[in-house]
């Protein structure tokens, strides 16, 4: 019975990881990026790596900002106002069907032109939880199917795992590979088996109402209200007359610090603009606590006057915001965020590793089958891949110039479009050469690498000794290193990789038959 | 300064505890060149391997609170586990000084006539 049962929950760890292991593992690897998305986009937007600001600056100066949105009839104006990770203010509005985006230095107020590009935080982050499939919001409901699905490979991993205490921690990088494959696997799934499943549980509840929608339907008419009760601030108001004045942003953020004792905003959102029933809404910073508290004062947009708001949060929410804050490091601390990253690696380890040990168990006897050929191609192009669309990525960024078109395209999609051709190419890559690939695309990792940071420095001047040397471009710096350091070791790994397919080759016997 | 200090010494404190946990394992211990352990030496070790984790898991909680110091063992703590095994993986050696001075002879857990530790 027990040996059924162990069975059972090894064909489905098997099986739910092969089919739900490429999605996972671009959720993962985005996610992995995602922790320091605001770092990606001062390396990809080289025009806002400007010094931050050393003293408190008036939010008046955004206020030709949000006359613009006025005159443009947008719905909505956005403002995140800047802190330690990012320098500038960057405010959003639509404007004739389309969203702007501008930049504004806080302490002149001056506009910077657009980066033409959608960077980490437009790309890489919600790649990790729509990959940036928006029809009927299909991307999400993968995505929270493939968590789901960790959660459930993480259990019935522990289940069939038969000494799981006896070899907690052994990696026997020696042995043959199919064994060293598996204890990888194993070392990687135990050890950060409590990052594997938060981050997948959290991530869950994060997308909560879109996947379990019927306990929101039952109790609210809509989710405006929903959001209004469960955050605490005042619903939308009705449309009122236009041309109304809007009240003075400083003594409005200046109420919210009182009542936040202290603590500043990190964000203002404006809904009715320029009418007698408009709203602005002040979000708090939250930089000093896990729980993405989403804290939220409302003031008439016409006269400033506080709206109703409620004093506390009811538990469950409390509980929620907690695996939210969690989830999405909206805090500011660099040991947390930096360990986020490194064990986001370990995730993508595990879940590389699972795949290659299937493979190994079945090349001999099954490698030239289809099935086995499909999932080959589909590991070499879901792991190195990703990465290396990630790399042209971010190269097509350094290449395009501002301002490009093609074929209708703009500059911040063409950057798109160069991550999907590559990534497509890369698939092609590994079901053409099976044999070579996962060595032509180490390699290519390694050499993209290096011209990533080589065209960083040609095309802006910011080389290392410059970005180390300057406190404000220490983002820029690490985004460097890191480069270089995955670089290197991509160039071990094809070193190593390609020594043992030619020792493979010379000890095989030629063909000829005595 | 003072804070990197901080992380550092928590880390290692997490460190020690999952280095103790696994040189009381028979195959760890063999690749460090040491004997095995009597099992009452081995559950005295557990036991202050585990005091280790608690005290890392109370000292973090008091330094960064209840949100921070919470996540932060958490992410020490399977940052010290991956070292171990890496350090047990390729370069045992390193952790044979640890695992000779688990065998020393503690006054005040053994008795007289006893002749374990």
């Amino acid at each position: 019975m027990e040996q059924d049962f162990r069975s059972s929950m090894g064909w489905q760890h098997t099986w739910a990881g092969v089919v739900l292991g490429s999605v996972l593992f671009a959720i993962f690897w985005m996610g992995t990026l995602s922790v320091f998305d605001r770092e990606i986009d001062l390396w990809m937007k080289p025009t806002t790596r400007v010094a931050p600001a050393q003293s408190a600056f008036s939010l008046e100066v955004l206020r030709p900002s949000f006359l613009k949105a006025i005159a443009a009839k947008s719905p909505i104006w956005l403002a995140n106002l800047p802190d330690d990770r990012e320098p500038l203010v960057t405010v959003y509005y639509r404007a004739g069907g389309s969203l702007v985006t501008t930049s504004i230095d806080p302490t002149t107020g001056v506009h910077f032109p657009d980066t033409g590009t959608l960077g980490a935080t437009g790309f890489i982050f919600p790649f990790h939880f729509t990959l940036n499939i928006v029809l009927l919001g299909l991307g999400e409901w993968i995505v929270g199917l493939a968590a789901m699905g960790m959660l459930v490979i993480c259990v019935s991993g522990v289940i069939i795992h038969r000494k799981i205490f006896t070899e907690f921690f052994s990696f026997r990088p020696q042995k043959k590979p199919r064994r060293m494959l598996l204890d990888l696997h194993n070392l990687s799934g135990v050890i950060g088996l409590p990052f594997h499943t938060v981050l997948a549980f959290s991530g869950l509840v994060i997308l909560g109402v879109t996947y379990f929608p019927s306990g929101m339907k039952a109790v609210y008419p809509n989710v405006g209200v929903y959001q209004a009760d469960v955050f605490g601030f005042s619903p939308p108001a009705g449309p009122g007359k236009e041309d109304a004045p809007v009240a003075s942003l400083d003594a409005m953020a200046a109420q919210a610090r009182s009542l936040w004792k202290g603590e500043g905003p990190r964000a203002v959102f404006m809904s009715g603009l320029g009418t007698t029933t408009g709203q602005v809404r002040f979000i708090r910073s939250g930089a000093n606590e896990v729980s993405e508290s989403g804290n939220m004062l409302t003031f008439e947009s016409a006269t400033g006057h506080l709206l109703p708001h409620a004093q506390s949060m009811l538990p469950a929410m409390r509980g929620q915001r907690f695996l939210a804050g969690l989830h999405l490091i909206g805090f500011h601390h660099w040991v947390l965020r930096w360990l986020y990253f490194m064990l986001g690696l370990g995730s993508c380890t595990m879940i590389t590793t699972g795949f290659l040990f299937w493979l190994e168990c079945r090349r001999k006897r099954q490698g030239a089958k289809f099935g086995f050929r499909l999932v080959d191609g589909l590991t070499i192009g879901s792991v190195t891949g990703i990465i290396i669309a990630t790399l042209a990525f971010f190269i097509a960024n350094r290449l395009l110039p501002y301002g490009v078109h093609f074929l209708g395209q703009e500059r911040a999609a063409l950057e798109v479009w160069a991550f999907y051709l590559v990534w497509l190419t890369t698939f092609g890559h590994g079901w053409t050469w099976p044999r070579w690939a996962w060595i032509g695309q180490s390699a290519a990792i390694g050499v993209l690498t290096c011209l990533a940071v080589l065209l960083n420095w040609i095309t802006t001047g910011d080389h290392l000794f410059r970005t180390l040397t300057h406190r404000w471009l220490w983002p820029v710096a690490g985004m460097d290193m890191l480069l270089l350091v995955g670089g290197v070791l991509a160039l071990f790994a094809t070193a190593r990789l390609f020594h043992r397919a030619r020792a493979g080759s010379s000890a095989r016997p030629t063909g000829k038959t005595v | 300064m003072a804070i990197v200090l901080f992380y550092i010494l928590l880390w290692l404190l997490l460190f020690l505890a999952f280095a103790l946990l696994a040189l009381t394992q028979f195959q760890h211990r063999r690749a460090t060149g040491t004997t095995e352990l009597p099992s009452r030496r081995v559950m005295l070790v557990r036991l202050v391997a585990v005091v280790f984790l608690i005290m890392a898991l109370a000292v973090s909680i008091i330094h960064e609170g209840g949100g921070f110091g919470s996540l932060l063992w958490v992410g020490l703590m399977i940052l010290a586990a991956w070292t171990v095994a890496m350090i047990l993986a390729w370069c045992p050696q390193l952790l044979a000084p640890l695992a000779f001075l688990m065998r020393a002879r503690l006054s005040c857990f053994t008795y007289p006539h006893s002749r374990s530790g």
